[in-house]
């Protein structure tokens, strides 16, 4: 099976997932809400799809209602069915805090976007995400230079990439095709 | 023929198809190269910016890094025995062997000539057999697509043994995504929660990015993983891998045979494909004790079979529009942000496009070769990159492609909670590849049932008596059925 993203993870000779409950049993759980909530959330549109005028199988709940039963009825028995692992509590915490973390310092730098400019949020996010991945010293300096200049060449003056025009360039000038870039 | 041949020629000289051709070609296999990115990252980070090209290049940009990526994966599998994408697994089997015998050159050329083999062979399969399913499936119905697109699913979840469970909630959980928005049809509100942003439903591209990209930075970032440096040289000797391929014909295509097979078939893909490749020439081996320990055989089966399946994977996207994996689902999504409908019409409408498609996949090969044969040696140096920094830069990455497409924070926070259960599903080591399917294949499946339901007004023994879809079904529950019984052994095995 061709997933992408597991280079190291996986072995093509066995696939049981490995603990995973507690994930699960949210999936579980977030199914049973969603599905309890259909009837509010699942509105006839505005070409007044009922029943009776589209058939049953043009209603809005039913494939939300379709999806969701597989997803509680499997996800209630992948529970069961998934290896016993135990969690190293303190190391999990950990690794889901960092996790956190950057993506705060993520959701911050595209706040920043508006205010700093592109060049300068990634300088800020790139420095911010360097520290927190343990680099210091000239690799941290290189690091967040690098991929910050790297990044204005490939999207702002390479692909011509448009971003809204920061609070901070309208206090300071930098010069149009300056500001353009940046 | 001539005419369609020529077309294609004119698609090819573009100039945009050309940079893709190339542009994919080297980023695939730089991507490759490098253990713990993947081809699929690098598609998906790509993805948004196909958005916004010419279809044909973007295309063919993607497919160069799916089928480039599975080239450049071999190097540090025999180099420093890491294989660059989980497809390579099996080439470290005897590719590193070889290579600690004093024979790196040996290992990569018979890597590179098998890849290149495989890699034609599908393209030319594609080329045979796209055209005329696509022809076929004119006379396919709703009922007959809608099962078809349900095979595709079921298939992707049973391929996962060992884990169908966890699949089957995947697929559940990608299909229910797929419903949220304003449903196109009737214009009927679904799970917006009365907000505005949420009408036009789960931006695709940030769930994406977010699944693949994001999840694998952060285990990037996270990771404690040292790679260890290889002081192997690679000279310019790699050809003579082109004679000695042919010395195990049979290993070389059956191999190239069951990857192009597995490819056509959806949810099997690449791992599937090596790993039958390689247990098949094992058995079939003259010398089948050499296996592990540096045998030809071993790098020509594994190689073959993984490159035969990129183009081999196109064959029911073009044909029929149903993507088999989570990479030509990632494709459709570029089909449909330009309005062209894979299926029939697509070869009668757009035949510059599909003819363009199989030349420049058949030139990918050579240009990938080409590439590999000057470089290998500096490419084989990209495999030692710090873990960590390349977290942080995919992390960069994600963060313009996210907001770049809208300029919503909505979208890098939709991005950071799919990177997040990304990131958990890859601990508990639970497919993602169900859910991007049911992500994508949802709302056709809607279409398509819907259509062939009200086609025979609500009478549902319309999917047992087309010969068709019967047949889509009888596979199914077929497929079904041979799950639950590997299940219920599972089951009582002893643990």
């Amino acid at each position: 099976m061709s997933d992408p993203d597991d280079a190291e993870a996986r072995s093509p000779f066995g696939e049981a997932p490995n603990g995973g409950r507690l994930l699960l049993t949210g999936l579980f759980l977030t199914g049973v809400f969603l599905l309890a909530i259909i009837r509010w959330q699942t509105m006839p549109g505005t070409a007044g799809q009922t029943a009776a005028l589209g058939g049953w199988w043009s209603e809005p709940a039913l494939a939300p209602a379709t999806a969701l039963a597989i997803l509680i009825i499997s996800s209630a028995v992948a529970v069961f069915t998934a290896r016993r692992k135990p969690i190293n509590v303190p190391e999990t915490a950990m690794t889901y805090l960092r996790i956190g973390a950057v993506s705060a310092w993520m959701l911050m730098a595209v706040w920043l976007i508006s205010i700093t400019g592109f060049a300068l949020a990634m300088l800020i996010f790139s420095g911010g995400a360097a520290l927190m991945a343990g680099f210091r010293g000239k690799t941290f300096a290189c690091l967040c230079l690098g991929t910050t200049v790297a990044m204005v060449l490939v999207f702002r003056v390479g692909f011509g990439i448009w971003f809204p025009r920061p609070l901070l360039f309208k206090h300071v000038e930098f010069g149009s095709t300056l500001s353009g870039i940046l | 023929m001539l005419e369609t041949l020529s077309l294609g020629f004119e698609q090819l000289t573009q100039t945009s198809v050309l940079i893709s051709l190339l542009a994919g070609s080297v980023l695939g296999i730089v991507i490759g190269a490098i253990p713990g990115v993947g081809p699929g990252v690098g598609i998906v980070l790509l993805l948004p910016l196909t958005y916004t090209m010419d279809p044909l290049a973007g295309i063919t940009l993607l497919m160069g890094l799916y089928a480039a990526g599975w080239y450049g994966g071999a190097i540090p599998a025999i180099t420093i025995n890491t294989p660059g994408t989980g497809v390579n697994v099996l080439t470290t089997y005897d590719g590193y062997p070889m290579a600690r015998k004093g024979e790196p050159q040996r290992a990569l050329s018979l890597a590179y000539a098998s890849s290149f083999v495989g890699g034609t062979f599908s393209v030319l399969v594609l080329i045979l057999a796209a055209w005329p399913l696509a022809s076929l499936s004119k006379y396919l119905t709703s009922a007959d697509l809608a099962m078809a697109a349900l095979l595709a699913m079921v298939l992707v979840v049973v391929a996962h043994r060992g884990s169908e469970f966890a699949s089957f909630s995947m697929l559940g959980l990608g299909l229910f995504i797929s419903t949220i928005g304003l449903e196109t049809a009737y214009g009927s509100p679904r799970y917006t929660f009365g907000t505005v942003w949420m009408m036009g439903g789960i931006p695709l591209i940030s769930m994406i990015l977010g699944l693949f990209a994001l999840s694998q930075a952060l285990a990037l970032i996270f990771s404690n993983r040292v790679i260890k440096k290889s002081s192997t040289e690679i000279d310019r000797r790699l050809l003579s891998g082109f004679v000695e391929i042919f010395r195990y014909p049979k290993t070389l295509f059956r191999s190239a045979g069951l990857g192009v097979g597995m490819g056509i078939l959806p949810g099997v893909g690449e791992f599937l494909a090596q790993f039958f490749a390689y247990t098949t020439a094992h058995a079939g081996s003259k010398t089948p004790e050499k296996f592990g320990r540096g045998a030809p055989e071993g790098i020509i089966a594994s190689e073959t079979a993984n490159n035969a399946v990129p183009a081999a994977a196109l064959v029911p996207l073009l044909a029929l529009g149903i993507p088999g994996e989570a990479f030509t689902a990632m494709m459709l999504t570029v089909f449909i942000v330009h309005g062209v409908d894979p299926g029939p019409t697509l070869f009668q409408e757009h035949r510059g496009f599909v003819s363009g498609l199989y030349l420049s996949l058949l030139i990918m090969n050579f240009i990938i070769l080409g590439i590999l044969l000057a470089a290998t040696n500096w490419i084989a140096k990209l495999a030692t990159i710090n873990d960590r920094l390349l977290g942080v830069i995919i992390m960069c990455l994600v963060l313009v492609g996210t907001y770049s497409k809208n300029y919503r924070l909505t979208d890098t926070i939709i991005a950071i909670v799919f990177g997040i259960l990304g990131f958990a599903l890859k601990r508990a080591n639970i497919p993602m590849v169900p859910l991007i399917l049911g992500l994508v294949l949802g709302p056709i499946l809607e279409r398509y049932l819907r259509q062939g339901i009200g086609a025979a007004s609500g009478d549902m023994t319309i999917f047992v008596t087309r010969p068709v879809s019967l047949t889509f079904v009888m596979i199914i529950l077929f497929l079904i059925g041979m799950a639950a019984r590997n299940v219920v052994r599972r089951m009582r095995e002893p643990a």
